[in-house]
C-alpha cells in the first residue's frame, strides 16, 4: 500500500470467526464494528461472518495473512507450532481470570519484539484468553491426585496431555464438538475446559463435578490483513488501534469472565459439585506439572526464542 | 454488480456447467472461485483454492466416511451382505417390496451407529444395491430406498447435526438427540408404507419370490450372525462408551475385516478390490464436498441466504404462515447448500423469531433436520444422490434424482405431520426430567 | 513427438496407479490406528498418541492420492443427459474441452496448495500431539494434483483425436 493516507472513501471489510452466530463474541464483534464505523464517520464498515462460514477454524490466521478475509478471530492452539511465544499463556496457573490473562498477554506481546514474527502479514488488533480451564468430571469427583488415576480426560493441548499423563490420567484428544457425546456415553470420564465452554457446549447437562485449579487458558487472536490496514488513512489507522488493543483485550476478557460466572451459577443450579484446590494441594499437583513447564521453556529456547524470559515475565505479571 | 446478482448468476452458471458434463465437483469449485473473486478479488479467491481442499479433506468428522464404506465393502465382498438378503428373502421375500423395506430397516439400524447421512448412505448403498439388483428390483426403487434410508442417519441418535444445533441455539443437547428418535421411526414407517403401495400398484418394480419352507427360513438365519454380531458390537460399543460414533467407523471396518478373515470369506483379490473401491469412492465424494465448501463460502458472501431469511422474517403474518414461508425458504436453500452451511447462515435470524412466535426450540431442531434431509435428495446439490451414483456407476445421477421423488413426497408428509402434531417430536424429551 | 507424448502418458498412468495403491495402504493404516487407539484406551489405559491428527492427515492423503485414479476410471460424478443427445463428434469435442477445463482448475489448485505449503513451512505449522510438520503433506498433495492435471490433459488429447479421426 503506497497511498497510505491518500484515500478517504469507505472500506467495506469482512470479519470472519468460528464462534456460533448466537455466541456472545458475535455481539462483541458487532459492537466493536459499530463503534469503529461511528468513530470513522462510516469510512470503515465491517460485516461479521460467524460460524466459520468463510474459513475453517484452523484457517483463520492464514485467511487474514493472505487477504482472503480482512479480519480474523480464532484460537492460537488450532495451529500448533505457529505461535510458540504466545503459547506461554496456555501453561498451567498463568491466569485466574480471563481479564488478567488477556491484559497480560497483550502486555507480553508489546514488551517482546520476538512476538511480531508470529503475526507476520497481519496487524494484531487484540489478543485475549478465555476464563481458565478447569477439570470437569462425570461420575467421580477429583479432589486428590489419586482420584485422577486411570481416568480418561479430554485434553486441549499437548502440554496438558503431558502433565495429565504424569498425574496418572489417560489424556484423550478429540474435537470439542464430540465432547458432549463422549462425556455422556463415557468415552471420556472428564474434560479440561473453561467454564465458558461448559455453558456454550452444554456440557453441564452431563458433568457432575468440577475441580478448580486454573490448569489451562485458551488464547485467541483478532488480527487484520496488513495490506488492508495500510490502505486505511492515518487517522483511521490510529482510531482502529486505539479502539482495539488493550481496551478490547480487557473488554473481551471481562465478558468471558462474566459469562464464566454465569456458567458457574447455572452449573450449581444443575447440581454440579465444585471443589476448589487449595494452595497446599496445588503445590502437590505442581510437582507433576512443573516438568511440563520446563520442557516448554526448553523447546521454545531451542527455537532461538526467549522462552525463559517470556515465561518469567508472564509469571511476574500473573502475580503468583 | 451487487453480491446478490453475482450469487444468482453463479447459480445459473453452475447449472450450465453441470449439463455440459463438467464434473459436479469441478463445476462447484469453478463457480465458487470465480464468484469469490468477483466479490472479494482474485487474490482472496485463489488463496481459498490452496486452503479449503486440504482442510476439508482432513476434517475429523468426515474422516469417518471411508472407514464406514470399507466396512460395507468387506461385508459385501465376503458375501455376508448376500446372506443377509437371502435370509430376508427366505422370511419376507413373498411380501411386496420386502427387500426394499429391509433396506430401509437396516439403514435405521445403521443410523444408531453412524451420526452422518453420508456414511449411512455410502455404506448401505454398497451393501444393498447389488443384492436388490440380483433379485431384479427396479433401479429407481432400490436407489431411492438407499437415499431415503440414509437420511435416517441424522434423525436417529447419534447425530452430529443435532449436536451442532444444540450448540448454536443452546437448546439442551440430550433432549435434542432423543427428540430425533420418534420422527426417525415415523419416517422409516412412512418409507416402508410407500414402498408397499408402489409395489402393490406396479408389481414389476419388485418381483416377489415364492414362500420358503420353514426349515429353509431357519437355515438362512445361521448366516446372518456375523452381521448381527457386528451391529451389536458397534451399537454396544457406542452406547457403553468404548468409542465415539466417529471411531465406530474404524472399529466397524476392523471388526468386519476380522470376521471375514475368520470365516475365510475374503479372498486376497476381494480384499484389494475392497480397498481400491473404497478409496476411489471416497475421493469422488470428498471432491464434491470440497467443491460444495468453496461454493457455499461464495453463497455466504453473496448474502443471498441472509437476505431472503431476513425478508421473510420481517413479514407481518400469522405465526403459521411465517413458519410455512421459512420452511419454504429452507427448501429452496437446500437445493444449493449443505445442511451445516444453512444452519450457520440462517439460524441467527430464524431461531429467535421461531421461539418468539411460540414454537418449541427442540421441535424446530428436528423440523430443520427434516427439511435439510430433503435438500440432500434434490438437484443440483444433492450429495446423497451423488454418493449413490458413485457406488452404482451404471445408474446416472439424473435417474436417481427422478426416482427419489416419491420418497421426497413422504419426507414432506412427515414434515407436515410433525408441524401439525408437534407431540410426535416432543413427548419423548418431555419424559426426561 | 507423438512417441514422446505416448511415453509420458503411460508414465503418468503408472504414477496414478502407484498413488492409488498408496491410498489403499493409507486406508488400512487409518483403520488400524483407530482400532489400536480404542483398544489401548479402554483396556490398557494407554491410547495411541496422535491418533486424532493422524486420522485427519490420513483422510486427506487418501483422498488426494486417489483423486487421479478416480478420474482415470471415470468415477467422478457428472450429469450426462444433455450431452448424450449430441452427435459423436460434438460429444468428443465437448468432452475434450471439459478435460482441458478440469486440467486448468486442478493445476490452479495444485499451484495454490504448493504455495500454501511454502507458507506452512515458513510458519512452522505442526500437528498438535506429535508435532509433525504440515508442509510435506501439502507438497505431496500438490504433486498428486499435478499428475491428476496431466491425466486430464492426456484425456483431452485423446478426445480431440477421436473427434478428428472418427468424425
Ligand atoms: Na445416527
Ligand atoms: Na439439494
Amino acid at each position: 500500500g503506497s497511498g497510505a493516507s491518500s484515500d478517504s472513501h469507505a472500506h467495506e471489510l469482512d470479519f470472519s470467526h468460528f464462534f456460533p452466530p448466537t455466541h456472545f463474541m458475535e455481539e462483541e464483534i458487532q459492537s466493536f464494528a459499530a463503534e469503529l464505523e461511528e468513530k470513522t464517520d462510516g469510512r470503515i464498515k465491517i460485516t461479521s461472518y460467524p460460524g466459520a462460514a468463510l474459513a475453517a477454524p484452523d484457517e483463520h490466521f492464514d485467511a487474514a495473512a493472505t487477504g482472503s478475509v480482512d479480519f480474523a478471530l480464532s484460537v492460537h492452539g488450532y495451529t500448533p507450532g505457529e505461535f510458540p511465544l504466545t503459547s506461554v499463556m496456555e501453561l498451567p496457573f498463568m491466569a485466574k481470570t480471563a481479564m488478567s490473562g488477556s491484559e497480560n498477554l497483550w502486555k507480553l506481546m508489546n514488551e517482546f519484539d520476538e512476538f511480531d514474527a508470529e503475526y507476520a502479514g497481519t496487524v494484531p488488533l487484540w489478543l485475549y484468553t478465555t476464563d481458565p480451564g478447569q477439570l470437569f468430571t462425570v461420575d467421580k469427583p477429583v479432589k486428590r491426585i489419586e482420584d485422577l488415576k486411570g481416568m480418561k480426560i479430554r485434553s486441549p493441548s499437548p502440554e496438558t496431555s503431558e502433565w495429565l499423563e504424569a498425574l496418572g490420567a489417560t489424556p484423550v484428544s478429540m474435537p470439542m464438538n464430540e465432547n458432549f457425546e463422549a462425556l455422556e456415553r463415557g468415552v471420556v470420564d472428564g474434560t479440561i475446559a473453561p467454564w465458558e465452554a461448559v455453558k456454550t457446549w452444554g456440557l453441564d447437562e452431563v458433568i457432575n463435578y468440577a475441580t478448580v485449579g486454573n490448569f489451562y487458558s485458551t488464547t485467541m487472536f483478532v488480527v487484520m490483513n496488513e495490506d488492508v490496514f495500510n490502505r486505511l488513512n492515518q487517522g483511521d489507522q490510529d482510531m482502529l488501534l486505539e479502539l482495539a488493543g488493550e481496551r478490547m483485550a480487557k473488554k473481551t476478557g471481562e465478558v468471558f469472565d462474566q459469562y464464566g460466572r454465569d456458567a458457574v451459577e447455572q452449573a450449581k443450579v444443575k447440581g454440579v459439585e465444585i471443589y476448589e484446590l487449595s494452595s497446599t494441594e496445588l503445590a502437590e499437583w505442581n510437582e507433576f506439572i512443573n516438568p511440563t513447564i520446563e520442557s516448554w521453556i526448553n523447546q521454545v529456547e531451542g527455537k532461538g526464542l526467549p522462552g525463559q524470559a517470556v515465561y518469567d515475565r508472564a509469571v511476574e505479571l500473573s502475580g503468583q | 454488480m451487487s453480491p446478490e446478482w453475482i450469487g444468482i448468476i453463479g447459480i445459473v452458471a453452475l447449472l450450465l456447467l453441470f449439463v455440459l458434463r463438467v464434473p459436479v465437483a469441478v463445476s462447484l469449485i469453478m463457480v465458487g472461485t470465480v464468484g469469490l473473486a468477483l466479490i472479494r478479488g482474485w487474490d482472496a479467491a485463489l488463496v481459498q483454492l490452496g486452503t479449503t481442499p486440504f482442510s476439508t479433506a482432513s476434517s475429523y468428522s468426515l474422516s469417518v466416511i471411508p472407514l464406514f464404506i470399507l466396512m460395507g465393502m468387506f461385508l459385501s465382498y465376503s458375501g455376508f451382505g448376500r446372506d443377509l438378503y437371502t435370509a430376508v428373502d427366505a422370511w419376507i421375500g413373498h411380501i411386496k417390496g420386502g427387500l426394499a423395506m429391509t433396506t430401509i430397516g437396516t439403514s435405521a439400524f445403521f443410523s444408531a451407529i453412524s451420526g452422518s447421512v453420508n456414511a449411512t448412505t455410502a455404506t448401505m448403498a454398497r451393501i444393498s444395491l447389488p443384492e436388490m439388483k440380483k433379485y431384479k428390483y427396479d433401479d429407481a426403487l432400490s436407489t431411492s430406498c438407499v437415499a431415503a434410508g440414509g437420511t435416517l442417519g441424522i434423525l436417529i441418535p447419534p447425530s452430529v447435526i443435532l449436536v451442532l444445533y444444540g450448540i448454536l441455539t443452546m437448546e439442551p443437547i440430550g433432549k435434542l438427540l432423543i427428540a430425533g428418535l420418534v420422527p426417525g421411526i415415523l419416517q422409516m414407517i412412512l418409507f416402508m408404507l410407500l414402498i408397499y403401495i408402489m409395489v402393490w400398484r406396479k408389481p414389476s418394480l419388485a418381483p416377489v419370490t415364492e414362500k420358503k419352507p420353514f426349515a429353509m427360513k431357519i437355515k438362512s438365519l445361521t448366516f446372518v450372525w456375523p452381521f448381527i454380531l457386528l451391529f451389536a458390537l458397534s451399537i454396544g460399543g457406542i452406547y457403553y462408551g468404548y468409542f465415539t460414533p466417529t471411531e465406530a467407523g474404524g472399529v466397524g471396518a476392523f471388526g468386519a475385516f476380522l470376521l471375514t478373515i475368520m470365516a475365510r470369506r475374503l479372498s486376497f483379490e476381494h480384499f484389494k478390490k475392497s480397498l481400491s473401491e473404497t478409496t476411489r469412492l471416497t475421493a469422488a465424494i470428498f471432491f464434491i464436498i470440497i467443491g460444495a465448501d468453496i461454493f457455499s463460502k461464495f453463497l455466504a458472501l453473496s448474502t443471498i441466504p441472509v437476505k431472503i431469511t431476513q425478508y421473510v422474517s420481517g413479514l407481518a403474518l400469522p405465526a403459521m404462515a411465517i413458519l410455512g414461508l421459512i420452511l419454504l425458504v429452507y427448501l429452496v436453500l437446500g437445493l444449493f447448500l449443505e445442511g451445516i452451511a444453512i444452519f450457520v447462515l440462517t439460524l441467527p435470524v430464524v431461531y429467535p423469531l421461531i421461539t418468539m412466535l411460540g414454537f418449541d426450540g427442540v421441535w424446530f431442531g428436528v423440523v430443520m433436520i427434516l427439511v435439510m434431509n430433503i435438500g440432500l435428495l434434490t438437484p443440483p446439490m444433492g450429495l446423497s444422490i451423488y454418493i449413490i451414483s458413485s457406488v452404482a456407476k451404471e445408474i446416472p445421477a439424473q435417474r436417481i434424482f427422478k426416482g427419489v421423488i416419491p420418497m421426497l413426497g413422504m419426507m414432506v408428509l412427515c414434515l407436515i405431520l410433525i408441524v401439525v402434531f408437534p407431540g410426535i417430536v416432543l413427548f419423548l424429551p418431555e419424559l426426561m426430567k | 513427438m507423438p512417441k514422446l507424448l505416448e511415453k509420458s502418458e503411460s508414465l503418468v498412468i503408472k504414477i496414478v496407479g502407484i498413488q492409488g495403491q498408496i491410498a489403499n495402504g493409507v486406508l488400512l493404516f487409518m483403520m488400524a490406528i483407530i482400532s489400536f487407539d480404542v483398544i489401548g484406551r479402554n483396556f490398557f489405559n494407554h491410547p495411541l498418541k496422535g491418533t486424532y491428527e493422524m486420522t485427519e492427515l490420513s483422510s486427506a492423503m487418501l483422498v488426494f492420492l486417489a483423486l487421479a485414479i478416480t478420474h482415470q476410471r471415470g468415477n467422478h460424478i457428472t450429469i450426462d443427459f444433455l450431452v448424450e443427445r449430441f452427435s459423436k463428434k460434438a460429444q468428443n469435442l465437448l468432452l475434450g474441452v471439459v478435460e482441458m477445463v478440469i486440467a486448468l482448475v486442478v493445476l490452479l489448485i495444485a499451484m495454490h496448495i504448493f504455495e500454501n505449503g511454502l507458507r506452512m513451512m515458513e510458519r512452522n505449522s505442526a500437528t498438535t500431539d506429535l508435532g509433525l510438520p504440515v508442509y510435506p503433506f501439502l507438497f505431496i498433495i500438490a504433486f498428486t494434483l499435478t499428475t491428476f492435471m496431466l491425466l486430464a490433459f492426456f484425456k483431452a488429447i485423446a478426445y480431440f483425436r477421436m473427434a478428428v479421426i472418427k468424425g
